[in-house]
């Protein structure tokens, strides 16, 4: 099983990514992720006036997790809509979740190596004091990061069986998260309504976990952040456990799989 | 037919096609709500001189910027995809007059991006509206327009040889708006990347919109002069890039392969 899964993964990974010759991938993975993080750390350093612009590097190369969790593990079935491929994993009889699972595998990789080159290519242009950075504690704040990312991608590529809006929701997704990450300003800014909705998104409390690590060390408010990181992902990934029957089960009726 | 009417057609068919698919209707109502709260909020207790320079008019270009890139540059690969673009290639109306209808049809849609960003930042954070010169902003805006229609017309012609448009589209949005400087002032950025910059029409066009609006973005005329010649630079370099992909498409035979 654990042979299958991962060559599954393996075939995932080529059909997503063999199609870019190393020119191209650094061009679409490294290039777009490290000019996105330049964009958001120069809006905030003209904003601001500040020097020191570590927090906003920081914070906006976890918002990178977002392109490539939501978008690609979010739009699993959306992508196998199009290829034609959707009808045939419905009636088999393999777990749909393990379909998402193995096609974020790649995503996984692939973040993690585009994150890292935005991070240290923005922190080498912004002058981040890598010594300044507590590396275990900004270890498992990416870990929190990508399980509550992974999980959100996981329960919204469910509803790709029953929307073709899934662009549309997915984008809008990204944004919001990029919002109520306090990635770029306080979410305190905003109306308290929306402070408790920032509540239910990732990144909120991993990115304020990531900003302790800054020239910190593990404290009980760290511990407290990584920890609702943890259980929001968990939740995430126990909501979509819940929800693929019954959604399997209204495409079925509703005959929407085939919605373009 | 003749060249209006296909230039008319095509575009009617392109404003209904394109209002129909969900993801523009993001890029049109969804993105600019969201983005114009991105900018708003990161400006809000800034240092920075004018609000309406760089919110207002910022989020309306950066959404502007998306509805073009993901919408005059897809247009080939949806073509591609349901098979018409060797169709519309061969036809015996100009295939240039057809896509200047698909980017005229996507430049007046778009325009609706750019006016609810700024109808959002106003409602939203109430800035005080200090316009330097109407009849100039007028101006900037429409030659910020035909600017930005002649880097819709280079892009699409660029996109028609490759098969991989969703990739390179998604590598325009982002570095576009970040070297442009539709967000900031592009001083802001290394200087090596204010040398590109100044290669492209709209970064002279946002500074251009910016002057009418503060007076504090360098003189008109020092925006006006380059605008325009970049301008004209890009459109002849359309004018060549067709020439040129008209015979590679023919010897290569590429234009279905998707």
């Amino acid at each position: 099983m654990i042979v299958r899964f991962f060559s599954q993964a393996w075939l995932n990974a080529k059909v997503h990514q063999g199609g870019l010759n190393m020119t191209e991938f650094l061009a679409y993975k490294v290039g777009v992720s490290v000019s996105t993080l330049m964009l958001y750390v120069l809006i905030a350093r003209y904003t601001t006036g500040l020097v020191d612009l570590t927090a906003w590097v920081v914070g906006n190369a976890f918002a990178l997790c977002v392109y490539e969790c939501i978008f690609n593990i979010g739009g699993t079935f959306n992508a196998e809509r199009f290829s034609g491929r959707l009808r045939a994993i419905v009636v088999s009889p393999t777990s749909k979740l393990a379909v998402i699972m193995y096609n974020g595998v790649s995503s996984i990789v692939v973040g993690f190596i585009t994150i890292t080159a935005a991070f240290v290519v923005g922190g080498l242009i912004f002058g981040v004091q890598f010594a300044d950075i507590n590396i275990a504690m900004f270890a498992l704040s990416i870990l929190a990061a990508a399980v509550a990312c992974v999980g959100l991608g996981l329960l919204l590529a469910v509803f790709a069986l029953i929307t073709d809006s899934m662009y549309l929701m997915l984008n809008a997704l990204a944004l919001l998260i990029i919002i109520f990450s306090g990635a770029n300003f306080p979410v305190s800014q905003l109306p308290v309504g929306a402070q408790y909705i920032a509540n239910i998104f990732p990144l909120y409390r991993s990115v304020a976990a990531a900003n302790l690590s800054i020239g910190g060390s593990f404290s009980p408010e760290y511990w407290r952040l990584l920890l609702g990181e943890f259980i929001l992902g968990l939740s995430f990934y126990l909501a979509a456990f819940l929800l693929i029957k019954a959604i399997e089960r209204v495409a079925v009726k509703k005959a929407t799989l085939e919605m373009f | 037919m003749n060249s209006s009417s296909v230039l008319l057609t095509s575009m009617l068919v392109q404003m209904k096609q394109t209002f129909a698919r969900n993801m523009f209707k993001f890029t049109l109502f969804v993105g600019p709500f969201l983005t114009t709260i991105i900018l708003g909020e990161m400006y809000r207790h800034s240092t920075a001189d004018n609000f309406v320079a760089y919110v207002v008019l910022g989020s309306g270009l950066w959404n502007l910027w998306n509805c073009i890139a993901f919408s005059s540059a897809g247009d080939i690969n949806r073509e591609r995809f349901s098979n018409t673009l060797s169709i519309i290639f061969s036809a015996p109306a100009d295939f240039r007059l057809i896509l200047l209808g698909k980017i005229f049809g996507n430049t007046i849609l778009s325009l609706g991006s750019f006016f609810l960003s700024v109808f959002f930042a106003i409602i939203l954070y109430r800035p005080p509206v200090i316009v330097n010169s109407w009849g100039l902003l007028m101006l900037s805006l429409i030659l910020t327009i035909a600017a930005f229609i002649v880097m819709s017309i280079f892009i699409a012609y660029l996109l028609t040889l490759s098969r991989k448009t969703t990739i390179y589209m998604n590598c325009l949005e982002i570095p576009f708006t970040l070297i442009c400087g539709f967000a900031f002032p592009i001083e802001n950025l290394p200087q090596k990347l204010q040398y590109i910059a100044w290669l492209f029409p709209p970064t002279w066009a946002v500074r251009l919109l910016r002057h009418s609006v503060t007076q504090q973005a360098h003189g008109f005329w020092e925006n006006f002069i380059p605008l325009i010649i970049s301008t004209i630079v890009f459109a002849l370099l359309a004018a060549w890039l067709y020439r040129i992909i008209f015979r590679q498409t023919k010897i290569l035979g590429t234009l279905d392969m998707a």
